[in-house]
């Protein structure tokens, strides 16, 4: 194939596909411009291994796995960069459940308070609805891990939003 | 069973992620693929690089210093010379040559020792665990770091036997690693029951510290210094430097300085005299990185090349920072060391992959 047609293979993928791994992006960091430094980040690796990606159609779950891998692996867990957000809102009010604006910056809010690992897991699961399995791949670790981070995080969130004591697991069989 | 999830936390976080403003990524994407396969390219080759030294400040993109009113300091906690380096015991070593051992964590997590005069790279031995949340001390004779379940633990580096002693059952985890007190085998870590000094024997120390973590500390007489992010007087966000005995020595503001938006304090040189901060419109590709230098005492601001690769930088005196750089136009990258201005003093064999790279700690 062309390099040329392979460059506006890629560049499509990237416009394709940018909107949804921001939101992913933006749920992990919390900041819209460090949302945009990890999947510029994520993207620039599949595009030195787009010609492999490509021909076996994996380059999406390529992308999301390096994102979550920068994500969470060294500087991206920086506390500093955690404590950042953290300064930006700190809520004073409980949300109104009619209040859209206020309800998403408790959210936010909490998330900030919990560890990369513990944000990776809870992104994985419950916004891309992963099982256990699915994200113990994508983050490289043991099943056991993705529950225990998971129960962590639940109950950090559920102290830091206690009108939504409903944020919970549940089974089916 | 396989476990699903409750719809509630899925509308909340689709309702944050609705925030997210859309971006067109691809020359962004394409630029940072192109400086990612050059460092790759770079850093396999076989041979061993010198780079050019002393290259002129103006190759390098440098925006002058200029004092900045914004930038609040008051050193009456200090002697009042701001050559403190030279009064403190032991003095700080003036640095002309690369030199010393930089500890460093790759993205694996794994502490390694990288020694700039000869290139040489060594795993520190019997860290068998990844090791992201880590300090090194001072003498490079400990390390302590937070475990997942947050324990604060220190080890002898040179003892590969040594798996480490529990410290704090309870280290805070958005703290990231406990820092070490210049001069002193202690660390500051804080518990539920507030900020406290510990040292490797056990022994423990209430500190008032006003500080949701701390970033960096530095050496003082008298003390310590301690830097982190909190609120000034008029309760704006700002880069606090704090003496031991609670004298604020410098506030910086969250926002606006010399024209750039200061964003997080990264590390203090020895004495706290420079800072090394994060602008918010640096072109860095990872945040957390030293894209500016403020001198507190002049209260005037450098900021480093906008090309994403410089600011992984440690600084092994008062007044010179060890950092990854690209000179100008010529595309020549390489472990240089440099002042504060970032001119050029010396340059070395190849090191780390700055994109391996997080700096913990400069042993002289």
């Amino acid at each position: 194939m062309p390099i040329d047609t392979r460059q506006q293979e890629f560049d499509a993928f990237v416009r394709g596909r940018s909107p949804a791994l921001l939101r992913s992006a933006y749920l992990l960091t919390g900041d819209q411009q460090l949302a945009e430094d990890l999947v510029q980040s994520a993207l620039s690796r599949t595009h030195l291994a787009w010609r492999r990606l490509h021909q076996t159609s994996n380059a999406e779950a390529y992308t999301r796995r390096t994102m979550y891998h920068l994500q969470v692996s060294w500087w991206r867990r920086r506390a500093a960069e955690r404590r950042v957000n953290r300064l930006s809102h700190e809520p004073d009010a409980q949300p109104d459940a009619a209040d859209d604006v206020t309800r998403r910056l408790v959210v936010q809010e909490a998330l900030a308070t919990l560890t990369a690992r513990q944000r990776a897991v809870i992104v994985l699961r419950f916004f891309e609805d992963r099982s256990v399995e699915e994200t113990a791949a994508v983050m490289r670790c043991t099943e056991g891990t993705v529950k225990s981070q998971t129960s962590k995080a639940l109950a950090s969130l559920r102290r830091r939003y206690p009108s939504r004591s409903d944020f919970s697991e549940w089974s089916n069989a | 069973m396989e476990q699903r999830v409750t719809n509630p936390l899925r509308d909340d976080l689709n309702l944050v992620a609705d925030g997210v403003k859309p971006a067109d990524l691809v020359h962004r994407v394409r630029a940072g693929s192109r400086r990612l396969a050059m460092r790759r390219a770079v850093l396999t080759s076989t041979a061993a690089v010198l780079m050019v030294t002393a290259v002129a400040t103006s190759a390098i993109g440098l925006t002058h210093p200029a004092a900045d009113p914004s930038i609040s300091a008051d050193h009456s906690a200090l002697p009042d010379d701001p050559d403190i380096a030279r009064l403190l015991s032991p003095p700080i070593t003036p640095v002309t040559q690369l030199s010393g051992v930089v500890y460093y964590v790759d993205s694996d997590g794994r502490l390694l020792s990288w020694r700039p005069t000869t290139g040489q790279i060594s795993p520190v031995a019997g860290e068998s665990a990844p090791r992201i949340d880590t300090d090194v001390s001072p003498d490079g004779r400990y390390g302590a770091w937070l475990t997942e379940d947050d324990r604060v633990l220190v080890r002898e580096l040179a003892d590969p036997t040594d798996t480490g002693t529990v410290l704090a059952d309870s280290g805070a985890p958005d703290c990231g690693a406990p820092l070490w007190i210049p001069g002193s085998n202690a660390v500051l870590v804080k518990t539920d029951a507030g900020w406290q000094e510990m040292d490797v024997n056990g022994d423990r120390r209430p500190i008032a510290l006003d500080a949701d973590c701390v970033s960096a500390t530095a050496r003082a007489a008298d003390g310590y210094l301690v830097g982190y992010l909190g609120n000034d007087e008029r309760n704006q966000p700002a880069i606090r430097i704090v003496h031991s005995s609670g004298q604020v020595v410098a506030s910086i503001p969250r926002g606006v300085v010399a024209g750039h938006w200061v964003t997080n304090l990264v590390s203090m040189s020895p004495t706290g005299r420079h800072l090394c901060v994060s602008l918010a419109d640096a072109t860095s590709t990872y945040p957390g990185v030293c894209d500016a230098v403020i001198d507190t005492w002049t209260k005037s601001v450098v900021v480093h090349p906008d090309d994403g690769l410089t600011a992984l930088s440690v600084f092994p005196d008062d007044d010179h920072l060890i950092t990854w750089k690209r000179s100008g136009d010529q595309e020549q990258t390489g472990w240089e060391l440099v002042d504060t201005n970032g001119r050029s003093v010396a340059s070395g064999p190849i090191g780390p992959d700055p994109a391996e790279f997080h700096p913990v700690r400069h042993v002289p």
